[in-house]
Formats: C-alpha cells, sequence, structure tokens
C-alpha cells in the first residue's frame, strides 16, 4: 500500500486511457491492471462530432480520475486546463504536464514549477510530470507537489529507463511518491523501476498498443508487484563478473 | 445575436442561457467545463447564465488521455 497526499492506494499502477483500439479493450485492460488511478485528457468538444462518455465507464470500475493538462504549453494555460479539468469532472487531482516540444514531448521546467506553485495554492493536488532532474523534483516538492512523476524516457517511446542514475537519486532524496512515468514499454522496465524503489509507474502506450492489451495489463500488473516485492526484500548486492558457487563444488569429488 | 463556441461561429435568434444553448446543441453534459469569455462557469450558473451578442465560449470534455 501507499499513498498520495490523503488516499491510499494498493495498486502501484497508474494506467493512461490513451491510444486503445475501443472503449471496450480500454475499459477490459483497466479492470486487469488493478489500477485505481486512472489518467485522462482534456479536449474541445466537436460540436458535430462530440465525443464518446469515457468516464462513466471508469467511474463505474470504481477507479479514481487523474485528469492531465496535456495541450497547454505555458503555466498560464496549465492552470486554465487544470480549473476545466476540475469543473469537468469534480476532482483536484491532476497530472500536471507542461510541454511545449512537439517532437519529444519533453517537459518545460520552469513553466512546470511556476504553475504546480499556483495550483497548490489553489488547493489541487498536483502530480507532475517532469523531467529526471533530482534538484527539479526537490523544488516540485518543496513547493507542495503531492508526488513527482520524472520520466523514463520521451513519452510513447517505449525505450525504458534511458534517466535510470537519475532516478536513483531523486528516489534517494524525495520525500514524497516517485512516480516513473513515460517511456515505460515493458514490464521488464516497470521491474526495473520498482526494484530500484520507485513507488509507483504509469504506463499507457506499452499496453494501449500491445497485441492484446488486456493480457498486457496483466503484465504490467505482475511486474509491478514483483518489482516492489523485490525491493522490499533487499536486492543481493554480490555482482561481480567473477562467479561464486552457490552450491558446493568439491567435497563429495575428493573422497571418490 | 452571433456567438463562438470553440471558434465555431453560431447565430442564436433568441436570447438564452448557457443551459439552453448546450440543450439545444444536444451537448452531453456529463464532463463538460464551460468558460465563458475566458472565466470557467460553475455548472450550478448555467441556467441562469443569459448570453449577449459577441460571447465567446470553451467547451471541453474529458477524453481518453496518458
Amino acid at each position: 500500500m501507499f499513498r498520495i497526499a490523503d488516499r491510499d492506494f494498493q495498486s502501484r499502477l497508474l494506467i493512461g486511457t490513451g491510444k486503445y483500439s475501443s472503449a471496450n479493450v480500454m475499459q477490459e485492460s483497466l479492470a486487469a491492471s488493478g489500477s485505481e488511478l486512472v489518467t485522462l485528457a482534456l479536449k474541445r468538444v466537436q460540436l458535430d462530432r462530440p465525443g464518446d462518455d469515457i468516464v462513466t465507464p471508469i467511474q463505474n470500475l470504481g477507479l479514481q480520475l487523474l485528469p492531465n493538462t496535456s495541450g497547454a504549453k505555458t503555466a498560464q494555460e496549465a492552470i486554465f486546463a487544470a480549473r476545466l479539468a476540475r469543473e469537468a469532472l469534480g476532482t483536484h487531482w491532476l497530472k500536471l504536464e507542461i510541454h511545449p516540444d512537439p517532437n519529444y514531448l519533453l517537459p518545460d521546467p520552469i513553466e512546470t514549477l511556476n504553475a504546480a506553485e499556483a495550483l497548490v495554492k489553489e488547493g489541487f493536488t498536483v502530480l507532475p510530470y517532469c523531467g529526471a532532474d533530482p534538484v527539479l523534483c526537490k523544488r516540485l516538492q518543496d513547493v507542495g507537489c503531492a508526488a513527482v512523476m520524472p520520466l523514463g524516457a520521451p513519452i510513447g517511446s517505449n525505450q525504458g529507463l534511458l534517466t535510470r542514475d537519475f532516478l536513483r537519486i531523486i528516489i534517494e532524496q524525495a520525500s514524497v511518491p516517485v512516480i516513473v512515468d513515460a517511456g515505460i514499454g515493458a514490464p521488464s522496465h516497470a521491474v526495473e523501476a520498482m526494484e530500484m524503489g520507485a513507488d509507483a509507474v504509469l504506463v499507457n502506450t506499452a499496453i494501449a498498443t500491445a497485441n492484446d492489451p488486456v493480457a498486457m495489463s496483466q503484465a504490467f500488473r505482475n511486474a509491478v508487484i514483483a518489482g516492489r516485492m523485490a525491493y522490499e526484500a533487499g536486492l543481493s548486492q554480490n555482482a561481480s563478473l567473477k562467479a561464486t558457487a552457490s552450491s558446493p563444488l568439491t567435497d563429495f569429488l575428493e573422497s571418490l | 445575436m452571433r456567438i463562438k463556441i470553440n471558434d465555431q461561429g453560431l447565430e442564436l435568434t433568441e436570447q438564452s442561457s448557457l443551459a439552453e444553448l448546450l440543450s439545444a446543441q444536444n451537448i452531453d453534459t456529463t464532463a463538460i467545463a464551460v468558460a465563458l469569455n475566458g472565466k470557467i462557469m460553475h455548472r450550478g450558473h448555467w441556467q441562469q447564465t443569459k448570453l449577449n451578442d459577441g460571447d465567446t465560449i470553451t467547451l471541453v470534455q474529458a477524453v481518453a488521455g496518458g
């Protein structure tokens, strides 16, 4: 179990709802993942083509909503998006994301910090998507963010934990939960993050675009559990190029 | 009277409220938020908010996203 702000969660797997082939597959995947915290985005309504209601099925599963501010390029836009999200979904929980760069979708640290500070003052529970910068994560924590969400690799790139050395420092220093977000492309990546001591991971593309998203959800669920168990068990520090026998090798042969 | 919703122009023949406009446009209001001229309008105020010529409305809804 772990806690973000005033809420306890059994599952350490957060799921994004983007890129699924259908609403049904998304729903089944969410259920299979065991996740309790699910991200959503906001979009302008197209009057001639209104979208389906995505919220009710998620709420029917009993999951908590975590709207994001995707699309915001500045702190000002993100703050406006956050207020709209609170109004639309009736939650003050927010995944703050500000990424002005369309190629790599890397988060703008200065705008993110400014927006985070303002939104915390407005009563939001802010979970910022950010670079794997230990100094920035400390600053985000200091302005009152409920967690930090450093990236493993660019969004949707499935490259795994390219930032692993910095994630280690962030985990070592943080006093709020560290949720590794973005870049996790396989259950093995999730295991690595959890073994390192991350409190949780957020996965979207790797599940939604798998051949069988429902089965992949279960794979991630198990991976996160295994990684956390390993972290709590304490990994053996015995790593070297030289072999060390785990069975007695010679005694009984000598007696022959 | 002419207003704009999400940058799309719309002609209204008679004075109407925000709630009446959303209803006339068949908008599912389950998980939407509305801003009028940049100011977010709380759901409870839609009924009493009258629209004026030149108003700009931002209408957003929750969609899938990561």
